[in-house]
Formats: structure tokens, sequence, C-alpha cells
């Protein structure tokens, strides 16, 4: 959107000289975004995320109750209750699948490159598809991405593979924040407080600029990769600079939002309800466009008993078909009256996520647009899983969803059934183009997915 | 327990988890092409490679034929069974490269366990055939052949590296690295490792603001104790007045500043380009230290503190590291810290690679309490008891027993013990067996039942139960290796085999699946009898005959490492006459209460056990003499192995073959002593040389 670009600068060259920013803390952390009055609102900018869940599903409870001839969603199952009151901003794909590989271990790694992973080498296959389209837009938003998570559970929480779904190249994954106050610091609050000046940052860049010819041109690789960090932090002061002069205190962004306090919240749903809202604040203030969260690690082995009627660890619980309380990572003290309790529970766990994301959606919907529509009618937020069937390790029938109306471009309220398998890494190309980035190929794709126009 | 399919938690360990779901469903198409491309690889390495010998040829491997006629079926282009690919790595030449599955391959050769039952079978002289070719290839290589100490990118420091860092920079211990992304781990299991060590904008803004933090907590304007005070003598070490001027004051301020941060000295432009920040921020209006204080801080963000930097040269040839980057390699395996003085100025002599100097080197930083870091990140992060009071803990709820202090305690007798097998130079056998441990009087009440300890400090205790004493009899390592709140036999014989001996069985079938529903539910059987009904599945079996009795014989120690004569079973019953305990409760999706009968049994334990090769043995003691008797050698190379990756900083790969058989004669001419074992790695190959990536070779 350059147009846009340009007449904000112009504005700002109006106002004269940049403002540092105030300090956030004590005012109320309305003040962003774009208010009625705003320049050059973005007509339609779209924001892309995916939201990811591990160890899979119980097989059946993904796909819709009743859908109309055509396609249409009339009921969602039960299980995906929770969903309900968004199904005509949903479209459901069937048969998706990631022919080079997923699972607990390479699933994540691979879920948005589209390539196979190599745990030696640490490499992914390719750039994430999040990181295309941030790269793509980066000097249109202070943050090009957001990459969240929360804090692991069980043995496998410092796992790399299993904490990496965002590369932004295909041996180095992007880190995740997993504490709301880090990401609202790296949103609403200056670098370092600002006290980092430029010619402070000049000094260091010019030193180490003279490195390049000290190290072998190896090396240079890693050099490169200091580069590219710093050049985000510069461009996300110059953001941070600049949008200090376009506040308005019309209370769009943040009048449920206030500065989280630093550390994790007890309290599992109030914690990623946050990190959801701080979501929605991203995109609502144009901070970025763009946001994976993993809602949990690719093992994950989360208590999920703070949900009535469910006992046990979630991986223990996705081998539902063994109820003896005596898998691998089973506590050893819980056990079940049968495979079919056990599946319930698997599934309650993961229609508690359903939740959390209805609430997201929700959130998303009520946040107006300059163009008139709502936050959600502007986004494209996949949903899902590298595993199908948990219990199997089906390759299989991916359990995905698609949220959003991507600007006006998707027609949802619909179930996209597939005959065959069809490549995950079509929706990926779909949402890029959509963001603007020119690809037709991508990973395992060689093309778009079809349908999603209706 | 049941599910055996590729989830088994070891510590450190990625090696041993199944093939990911789909794996067996990948693309033909694309997996000719890769296989293709690694062939182009492989070409082009050889082309610039320092020595070449037959057994490195271009050119197809006289025992591709054989393998793509008898093996491609299960372990092909289409269809990679348990994750093997042979048409991928029958073009990775040297063979050596994939030594691991090769070896497996040469073993299923000789036993006759493949080609399977109902695949087409191997006629008898070309079994012989392959398996010769491959044992002169694999077994037989030629390790002289090659000559390269590797290469990995310059590595930042670690979160504990850069605390480190940062302490012996200014002299005290600040910490900033809490809120820090966490560190990920990968395949090689030490977060120090080159591979995994990136950094992302995320982290890069936390290192600007740590800066500003580190120089305002160890600096503050006004120094109001005894610790501000050592830190400003540590780095304001000439004070303008006296006929010194600001600025000579702060060049000599900046410059030993900057040979500390830079583990190396300062150069006459890295100097000037600092004074002229000083200049400008005086310029600015800032006094004296403020702006001395703002160079440091650059200096905190610039990537020569941050990386790990080694200078390039030109060519294809290995080369020495210089003496400052030796330095440094020495103080970051032994400390996870910069230099000292002491180091610093060695290396300016130049004396650091005689070889009598180095070691005594090696010497003085051992007995230096930075060097706990072996045992706190080395070991800690090997034997992965570092997950004990993180990853592995108990609902303090249910169990109060269970506390935060106990859980310090464990990890501590653990990196304690490590510690002093290298500081009193114990023979490697000492790990597996030793007659001391360290315990507090939390840790000897709780879990050792020993009397007479009081406070709460670790001490040194002899040990006179033979079950106890070495890694094994350890409560960290008993509590990492079970499930929550019971013994996992399956972990336990997986993490002797993989984690102590580098041995690891080979991953599960992905059809392996759990324990069938049936056996799981056979009521009344115990633990052992479920899981020796697993092993009498076929698929099961062979791997598990290996794993489960070393597991077995660890079964008197419970969960925790509790010592216990029985199992205590609360075993659900269906008669109420035959039931010790009756409970009911509600549950919101039954109307009406559920009662459930429980009847106690106690059942002796049998702790017999059997290693891989069949020797039997009973009981914890006897595993013991039964690894050290036949499994010495494993033990030896896997020690070697995991510390010299832990001192370079990156995976083994099988160019370093050569170094570790080095190590392991020197080990044996020497009793297998432990500082034997850091004296060779320190002098070795790889620790002190590094080529340059083939591609820039070229």
């Amino acid at each position: 959107m350059p147009s846009r670009r340009l007449s904000r600068r112009t504005v700002l060259r109006g106002l004269g000289a940049t403002v540092a920013l105030p300090l956030l803390d004590v005012m109320p952390a309305a003040a962003f975004g774009f208010g009625g009055g705003a320049p050059a609102a973005p007509a339609s900018a779209r924001r892309m995320a995916y939201l990811y869940f591990p160890n899979g599903i119980p097989r059946g409870v993904w796909y819709p109750e009743e859908t109309a001839a055509d396609g249409r969603l009339v009921k969602l199952n039960e299980w995906m209750r929770p969903l309900e009151p968004f199904k005509e901003h949903l479209l459901i794909p069937s048969n998706i699948w990631t022919p080079e590989g997923n699972g607990h271990v390479g699933g994540p790694p691979t879920w948005l490159t589209g390539g196979s992973y190599d745990r030696m080498a640490v490499n992914a296959g390719g750039v994430s598809a999040d990181q295309i389209a941030a790269r793509h837009l980066r000097d249109e938003t202070m943050l090009p991405s957001l990459e969240l998570s929360v804090q692991g559970e069980g043995f496998f929480s410092n796992s790399l593979p299993r904490n990496a779904i965002s590369w932004s190249a295909p041996d180095r994954p992007m880190s995740r924040e997993i504490e709301p106050r880090a990401v609202f610091d790296r949103m609403f609050r200056p670098p370092s407080g600002g006290a980092t000046d430029r010619s402070v940052m000049d000094a260091v860049l010019a030193d180490a600029r003279a490195l390049g010819n000290y190290v072998s041109r190896a090396d240079r690789y890693r050099l490169d990769e200091y580069f590219e960090s710093i050049r985000a932090l510069e461009r996300r002061i110059e953001f941070a600079e600049r949008r200090s002069t376009e506040m308005r205190d019309d209370g769009a962004v943040t009048d449920t939002l206030t500065t989280p306090t630093p550390g994790i919240p007890a309290d599992h749903e109030s914690y990623m309800r946050l990190m959801m809202d701080l979501m929605v604040a991203a995109f609502q203030s144009d901070a970025t466009r763009v946001c994976t969260f993993m809602l949990d690690h690719g093992q994950s082995n989360r208590y999920f008993n703070f949900i009535p009627e469910v006992r046990g660890t979630w991986h223990a619980l996705s081998h539902y078909k063994n109820a003896s309380g005596k898998t691998e990572d089973d506590d050893g003290l819980t056990s079940w009256d049968s495979v079919e309790q056990k599946r319930a529970m698997y599934a309650e766990v993961i229609r508690w996520h359903h939740r959390q994301v209805a609430y997201l959606l929700g959130r998303l919907r009520s946040v107006r647009e300059p163009d008139g529509g709502t936050l959600l009618d502007n986004s494209m937020i996949v949903y899902g899983a590298t595993l199908g069937d948990g219990n199997e390790h089906d390759a299989q029938n991916l359990p995905t969803l698609l949220a959003g109306g991507g600007g006006g471009t998707i027609e949802t309220g619909r179930f996209l059934e597939h005959a065959e398998p069809t490549d995950l890494a079509r929706i990926h190309v779909s949402l890029m183009q959509r963001m603007g980035v020119s690809i037709d190929r991508f990973g395992t794709a060689d093309g778009p997915l079809d349908g999603l126009e209706g | 327990m049941g599910r055996v399919d590729g989830c088994l938690p070891g510590p450190a360990v990625e090696t041993i988890r199944k093939q990911d779901a789909s794996e067996g469903m990948r693309m033909m198409r694309k997996r000719v092409r890769r296989a293709r491309v690694a062939a182009m690889v492989s070409a082009a390495a050889l082309g610039t490679a320092a020595a070449a010998s037959a057994q490195t040829d271009a050119g197809a491997h006289a025992v591709a034929p054989l393998v793509e006629q008898y093996c491609y079926r299960c372990h092909g282009p289409q269809t990679q069974t348990a994750g093997i690919d042979l048409a991928t790595l029958v073009t990775q030449r040297p063979l050596v490269r994939n030594r691991g599955t090769w070896t497996r391959v040469i073993e299923a050769l000789d036993e006759g366990k493949m080609p399977p039952a109902g695949a087409p079978p191997l006629p008898a002289e070309v079994r012989r055939r392959m398996a010769a070719m491959l044992h002169r290839d694999i077994e037989e290589f030629d390790y002289s052949t090659i000559d390269d100490p590797g290469f990995e990118l310059m590595r930042r420091l670690t979160h504990t590296e850069y605390d480190n860092t940062v302490r012996d920079l200014f002299g005290v211990d600040l910490n900033v690295t809490d809120r820090f992304p966490d560190e990920l781990t990968g395949s090689s299991g030490f977060e120090n490792s080159s591979n995994t060590l990136f950094l992302q904008p995320a982290l890069m803004e936390r290192y600007i603001a740590a800066a500003e933090r580190v120089v305002e907590l160890a600096l503050p304007a006004e120094p109001s104790d005894a610790r501000h005070l050592a830190s400003r003598e540590l780095v304001f070490v000439a004070t303008p007045g006296d006929g010194l001027g600001g600025v000579d004051a702060a060049e000599t301020v900046i410059e030993r500043f900057l040979g500390r941060a830079y583990r190396r000295p300062a150069t006459a432009g890295e100097r000037d380009q600092a004074l002229a920040q000083y200049r400008s921020g005086r310029a600015a209006g800032l006094d004296h230290e403020a702006a001395v204080k703002r160079v440091l801080q650059a200096i905190l963000i610039s990537p020569k503190f941050l990386l790990r930097v080694e200078r390039g040269r030109a060519g294809a040839d290995a080369y020495p590291v210089d003496d400052w980057e030796l330095a440094s390699r020495l103080s970051y395996f032994l400390w996870a810290s910069m230099p000292d003085q002491a180091l610093f100025d060695i290396a300016a002599r130049g004396e650091l690679r005689d070889p009598e100097t180095l070691r005594a080197q090696v010497e003085r930083m051992l007995a230096d309490r930075r060097a706990d870091t072996l045992g706190t990140v080395f070991a800690a992060q090997w034997l992965g008891f570092r997950h004990v009071g993180t990853r592995i803990w108990l609902d303090p709820i249910d169990n109060p027993w269970c506390t935060a202090s106990l859980m310090t305690a464990m990890r501590d007798e653990s990196s304690l013990f490590f510690l002093s097998l290298l500081r009193e130079n114990r023979p490697i056998r000492n790990l597996i067996d030793a007659d001391y441990t360290y315990v507090n009087e939390e840790l000897a009440g709780t879990l050792y039942g020993m009397d007479g300890v009081r406070g709460g400090h670790m001490r040194r205790v002899a040990l006179d139960d033979p079950n106890r004493g070495g890694v094994i009899g350890q409560p960290s390592i008993l509590a990492l290796t079970s499930n929550y709140k019971e013994t996992s036999p399956v972990k336990r014989g997986n993490y002797v085999l993989d984690v102590l001996l580098g041995t690891p069985p080979p991953p599960p079938p992905p059809n392996a699946g759990v324990l069938s529903a049936e056996v799981a539910d056979l009521r009344g059987l115990s633990f052992r009898e479920k899981l020796e009904r697993h092993s009498s599945n076929e698929t099961c079996r062979a791997c598990h005959a290996r794993i489960d009795p070393i597991g077995f014989s660890l079964e008197n120690f419970d969960y925790f490492g509790r010592w216990r004569e029985t199992y205590h079973f609360r075993q659900r019953v269906d008669d109420p006459a035959e039931a010790d305990e009756t409970v009911e409760f509600q549950t919101e999706t039954s109307p009406d209460p559920i009662v459930r009968h429980y009847k106690n049994t106690h059942r002796a334990i049998a702790a017999d056990g059997a290693l891989p090769d069949g020797t039997p043995f009973t009981g914890p003691a006897g595993l013991k003499r039964a690894l050290l008797g036949n499994r010495h050698g494993d033990l030896v190379r896997q020690v070697v192995s995991k510390m010299l990756a832990y001192a370079l900083g990156r995976q083994l790969e099988y160019y370093d073959e050569p170094a570790v058989r080095t190590i392991v004669a020197a080990l044996e001419a020497d009793g297998y002593r432990f500082q034997t074992l850091l004296q060779e790695i320190v002098a070795s190959y790889p620790f002190q040389y590094k080529r340059n990536r083939v591609e820039e070779t070229g």
C-alpha cells in the first residue's frame, strides 16, 4: 500500500519533529490505532494469522454435522460447538495433508514451509509462509510479524522442532514470545526505554560491518543475521516514533487492554486470552499484520485438569485407545473407565481450545475497520494441527480451518470438500497472494487452493 | 506403560524418536530429486577434499546395485520403513558419514534379520558379499584418509555464557537473561550447539535492553555497596585528575574493557572509534562517567562481544585458531565464560600453544570454581538432570515432601558427583560405580533413608550399599527416567543404552503403537508381565528384549529413587468382599454416584536383568558390574563423544572419528582418567584447528 505510506509520511513531515514516546504504563494504553479522523486510514489492510495446536484430534470431531447441498455450513458438530456462532466466518476444508511429512517433531517446523524437516541440520526445508508475507510487508508495519506461544509443559518444552513453526530462513527459526508483557512492550514501548540512541547504534553497525572482512565467508551468514535483527529493530524504532505523532485518544484499541504485569498468568485460560487480546491489539493498531501463535508446543503434555470432566495430560490423552493410564507419558495415577471416556476428554481439551479461538474471533469481529467492515472480515486465520488422528499419528485429514473474509476475497460459511488429499501449502499460497506476495508455487504446492472465492 | 513408539523421553535425546507419521508416504518424485542433489553435493565435496582415497571415489558404490535390488522395496525411494532410506544413504560418501545406520545394516545382514520373512530372500552368497563390502567401508574404514577438524558458523553466547561473561567482565552476578526467549535444543542435546544458536530480532532487542541494564546495575552513578565499588575498580582502571585528562582516562578504561569484552586486544581502529563515541557523548553534555558508560553499552551489543568470533583464513587447508581464540575455546569449554586475566596474559605472550603450558592451564582452570559449569551445564544437559525441578516435579499439594529444595539437592548431588570425578581425576568407571555421593539432610532423609546428616548444605558421604553410588543409583537420574509417580523400565533401559552407552536401540517401527488394549486392560498383571506380553509381540520383541531387562533390574528404585522391596498395588476389584477400600464419587455426567472397590496388594520385586548380549545379572549392583565388565568400551566412547561435542559446541560428524579414537587410545594408556579426557580434548585436532567450509575453498 505505497500510497498510504506516502501520505502518512507527508503528514509526519507536516507535523515536524519526532516526539519521544510517553511512558505507556502510566497512561491508558488506549492511545493507538487509527481514530475517526486519522488521515489515510488503511482501506482494507489484510491480516494473516496461523494458530497451531498439537497432538491432533480424535477422528471425527472436525468436519461439520450438516451442510447444504452447495456446501454451506448448516450445523457444526457438537465438538466444534464453541465455533457455531462464527460459522458464517469459517471455511472448513477437508482432506488436507502435508506431503513431505508431519507429526510431533517434523510437523511444527514444516507446517508453514511445506518442506521436510532435517533434524541434524536444523532445517525446515524453506522459509515459512508467514515470514514470506512478513518480509513483503516489513516496511508497512512496525513489527514485520509476531510469533507467540505459551510457556511449555511436559518433557519436550525446550525441544527446538516442537517449538518452531515460523522460519525466517530454512535453518533459522523465529524465537517466540511467551510472556504477555514482553509482547506488549515490543509493540507499545520504545526498545530499551529509548535510551540507546542513534549514534550508538550507528557506531556499533559501522564496527560490525568491518567484521565482515575479518571472519570467514561462511561466518558472514551469521553476521547477516545480526544485521537483519538490528535493521528490524531500527524499523521498529522509526515506526514507534512516527506512530507517537499519530496518537488519538479514541480508545479504539485498548479499552480492554491494560499493560500486562510481567510474568506468566497462572490461569491458563486468562493467559491464552491475554495473548489473544495482544494479537487483536497488534492487528487493530497495525503494529503488525502477520502473526503466528502456537497454542502449545508440538508434543504438549499439559495438564488440563482445570477443565471439569478432564483428567490427565494432553499428549497422553491423545493416545486414547489405551485407557489403562499407563501409556508412556500418562501420569500413572490417572486412569479411565473406557476408551470412549478417554477419547471424550481428549476431544474436550480440543473443544476448550475452540472456545479460546471463538473468543479471538469474537474480539476480531467486534473491531470496526476504517473501511466499515470488521477486523475479522479483513483477516485470514488458519487454525489447525500437524496430526490427524492423534492416537494413530495419522498423517492425513489434518484438522484445518480458515476464519475471516480476507478483505472480501474469501467466501466463508462453507465446507470445502476434497475427494483427493489436498496440500496444505495451497492454502499458504492463497493467503500469501492475498497479502500481496507475488507467488505461485510454494513448497510442494504448484498453485493456490481452488474454491476460496466460492 | 505401553507407548513405545517413539515418544520415549530421555534427556538430551532427539535421536530415538520415531519418524513422524507420514514419513512413509512421501512422494517418490521428491525423493529421487533429492537423492540426485545429494549425489551432486557429495561429488562436489570430493572434488576439493584434501584427501581422497579409493573409498571416497565418486561414482556408484559397488554395493549400490545390490542394495537397490534387495532393500529398496522397504528402504528405497518410495518407502522408508523405520525411516531408513538406503537410496539416499548409498550416495552419501564416504559411507561412514552415516556409520550408525550402516552398522545396523551390517548387523541385520550378519544376523539374517533382513530381508524379513515374506520379502524376496537374499542368496547367501550375495548376503556375504554385501556384508563384506560394507564391513570394509564402515568398520575397516581408514580414517587416516580424513583430515578435517570441522567448521561451524560462529555462534552467539548461550544465555548461560552471556550471564557468566557479564559476571566476569563486571565482577558482579546480575543474571539478566531471565526473560530472554528460552534456549531450545536440537539433536546434540546441548544448548551451546552452533546450529541452534540464532540471533533473532526478538533476542537482539533483549541484548540491547540488557546492555543498558547491565551498565546501570553494575556501575550506578551513585555506588551504594561494596559490590558496586568492586565493579568500579574492575572497569574504571583510570580516573581523570592528578594530571590525567578525561580523554586519557577514558582511553585507558575503554581500551582495557574492549580487550576483555572482545576477548582479544582491541585494534587501534576499534579504540579510536570508541573514543570518538566518548567525545561525542561529552560534546552532547554527558559527564565523563556517563560518556564512558555509553561506550561500554555499545560494546555490549557489538557482534564482537555477542558472538564467538574467530578470524577467517583463505584456502582449503586446515589451520590452527590463534592464541586468543584458543583461550576463548578453553574458557567457554571449562567455564562457560570468558578467559580470565591469567589466560589473557599467556595468550598475549604467545605461549598458550606450548603443550606444557596448556596442560597447566587446564589444571588451574579445573580447580577454579568457574569450572563448576562442567557439572551444572555439561553434565546436567548430557545426563538430563537439569530437568529435575522444572520438567520433573510432583504436584506439591499431593506430595508435600517433594519440595523445591529437595529437587535442588537432587540436581546438586549429581552435579557435585560429576565434578568430583573430574577434580579428583577418577577413572571413567566411577561414573557408574563409586562408594560415595553428596547429600544434605533433606535428601538423605527423604530419599536415601539415611540418618545422621544434619543441615541444608551438601556434603560428601560414604556409601556401603553397592546398589547406590554412580549415576544409576542417584535419585535425579531415577526420577527423570520415571513417569509421574511410576517407574518406567523402558525409559530406564533406554537411558542406559542411549545416554550412558551411546548405543540407542533403533527407533520403533511406525506401527509399533501402544500396548494393545487387551493386554493393557488385563487386571492383576504386574507391569513386568504386561510388558513381557508386549515383548512377546514379534514386532516389539526384538528391541524390547534388549531394553526392558535393564530397566527391570532397577525396579527396586521407585519413581524418585527410594529403595523398595515390594510393589504396592491398589488394584481395582469388582467384588466388594475382596476390597480393602471403597471409594464413592460423583461426576457431572453421571447422575448416580460411582462406586469403586480397591484391594491392596504387595508383590515382591524381581530385579533380574540382562544386557542386550544376554549377560544375566540381578539388581542395580549387578547392572553396574555387568556394564563395567561388558560395556566399558561403549561407556568410554560415549563420555568422550559427549564431552567433545560440548567442547566444540557442535554435533560430532564422521570426520571427528579420528579425534575420538585418539582420545580413547590416550585414555586407555592412562587408566581412563577424567583429567586425561579433558587434556586430550583440549589437545585434540578439532579443538585447536578449523577448516573453511568446502564451498569457500573453490
